[in-house]
């Protein structure tokens, strides 16, 4: 690296800097952060789980760990606060890092305990993009579409595609703790390269939505089964562009839905019952994956699951 | 003492894009450190960002703030000086300054972020591997839903 402005030394003023550690800016930042990281991690003796290699676990037999990495925001779990409070000191010691405590807030999600459980909320995050939007004073709706279908149109293109784009991009982590609207954020997504005025009408159909179900949240509840329910559904040649169909699964964890998804199918399906195939081959993936991560979080005794 | 030579802040873009003469001066990149001494400097805080090097280096707070981060670049050994040679691809770097802020909106303190211009960097000279994972967001709720029982 070309040495920095104002710091050349002066006795070798031709000399380079060989960097020995990553700065910010650099392509491998983020990669050699996550090695610093997940080093120190495996040498306190955690074990980065093999399906999501963001999640480590700690087990000394009679106690668990969890611990999951988002970049630079860490949440720790486990089943012993005397040693969870040991390796905050142990984290603590090799980097510079505050205790929040108690979770409140993660991913700028809020989390709140209540007496059945966990509340999870993007009230917040919900109404910044309402003020993005200009439509803090909307109707809400009750819906998150509306039943006119959407399809690529030559003509009447949106006035200000990045702006469209940034909201959309704005809704789809919104789906975080909203499954309800992954369906309508999906279809508008499937416009970002070329949006009209008629996807921006339903983009503000989606916020208007939002405005009505803002402080809603995504409750995850106690309970003592472990068993995975998967649901699945298509429908038949739902894009009038190209035909396709889209897909969706559905994956509860007990009582709480813990994946979900929907999507366009990369295959014309000459069937409805192709579809629907094709819908169940994706979520019986998506439950075996969630099967190996519950091996790993070492949860015992799961039942065969249901689709 | 010399009186805020720049009666009125510079120009400051609102764009990202750099602009070629935005950035600092060749003539600046070999002057050192201490060959400006404090005296040419303005003490007045500055309220807004520079984005060039050679606006930022007329304030002492500015200074300041690029010497704490030099400091702490070098206390954690980050790079060492070699001599140049012509197979090495030199990747640029540049100061970012921001003004931290309290919540009332007074100024806490001044940081200057000495970054590196990650796309003058050619793959395979410079790096090889970037991926970083990060977590799901099923793992999230996975592990929420196991925590609470």
């Amino acid at each position: 690296m070309k040495q920095p402005s104002g710091f050349v030394d002066p006795t070798l003023p031709s000399h380079v800097c060989r960097l020995h550690k990553s700065l910010y800016g650099l392509k491998q930042a983020p990669r050699a952060w996550y090695t610093c990281l997940s080093d120190f991690l495996l040498s306190i003796g955690f074990i980065a789980s093999k399906v999501d290699t963001s999640l480590f676990i700690l087990s000394d037999g009679t106690n668990i760990f969890y611990l999951l990495v988002y970049v630079d925001d860490i949440l720790l779990t486990g089943s012993n606060s005397a040693m969870l409070h040991h390796l905050v000191q142990l984290l603590s010691s090799e980097f510079k890092l505050r205790d929040l405590g108690d979770v409140h807030y993660f991913l700028g999600i809020e989390v709140q305990s209540t007496g059945m459980g966990l509340m999870l909320r993007q009230h917040k995050y919900i109404l910044d993009i309402l003020t993005r939007a200009g439509m803090t004073t909307c109707k809400p709706v009750d819906t998150p579409v509306s039943p006119s279908k959407l399809a690529i149109q030559p003509d009447h293109p949106f006035s200000d595609p990045t702006r469209f784009c940034q909201i959309v991009g704005a809704l789809q982590y919104l789906t975080f703790t909203h499954p309800d609207i992954c369906f309508a954020v999906n279809k508008v997504c499937q416009y970002m390269h070329a949006p009209t005025d008629s996807h921006w009408v339903a983009v503000k159909h989606i916020i208007r939505y939002l405005k009505g179900t803002a402080s809603y949240g995504f409750h995850i509840t106690r309970g003592t089964s472990f068993a995975l329910h998967g649901f699945t559904d298509a429908d038949w040649a739902g894009s009038i562009d190209d035909c396709k169909s889209t897909g969706g699964y559905l994956v509860f964890f007990r009582q709480t839905p813990i994946s979900w998804k929907s999507g366009k199918q990369r295959i014309v399906a000459r069937s409805s019952t192709k579809a629907e195939y094709k819908a169940l081959a994706d979520g019986t993936a998506e439950v075996i994956w969630l099967q190996y991560l519950l091996t790993d979080l070492q949860v015992p005794s799961i039942s065969a699951p249901t689709i | 003492m010399i009186p805020p030579s720049p009666a009125s802040p510079p120009l400051l873009s609102r764009h990202p894009m750099v602009l070629r003469s935005r950035q600092p001066k060749i003539a600046n990149t070999v002057s050192s450190a201490a060959a400006n001494t404090a005296a040419t400097r303005v003490l007045l805080s500055p309220s807004f960002e520079p984005v060039a090097f050679s606006d930022a280096d007329k304030y002492v707070a500015w200074h300041d703030a690029m010497c704490d981060e030099i400091k702490a670049l070098r206390s954690n050994h980050t790079w060492s000086l070699v001599p140049f040679h012509p197979s090495m691809n030199v990747v640029g770097s540049r100061w970012v300054y921001r003004i931290k802020r309290r919540v009332d909106g007074s100024i806490d303190r001044y940081k200057a972020h000495l970054v590196a211009r990650g796309f003058t960097q050619q793959e395979g000279i410079d790096y090889s591997e970037t991926f970083s994972p990060v977590i799901k967001q099923a793992t999230v709720r996975l592990v929420f839903s196991i925590a609470v029982s």
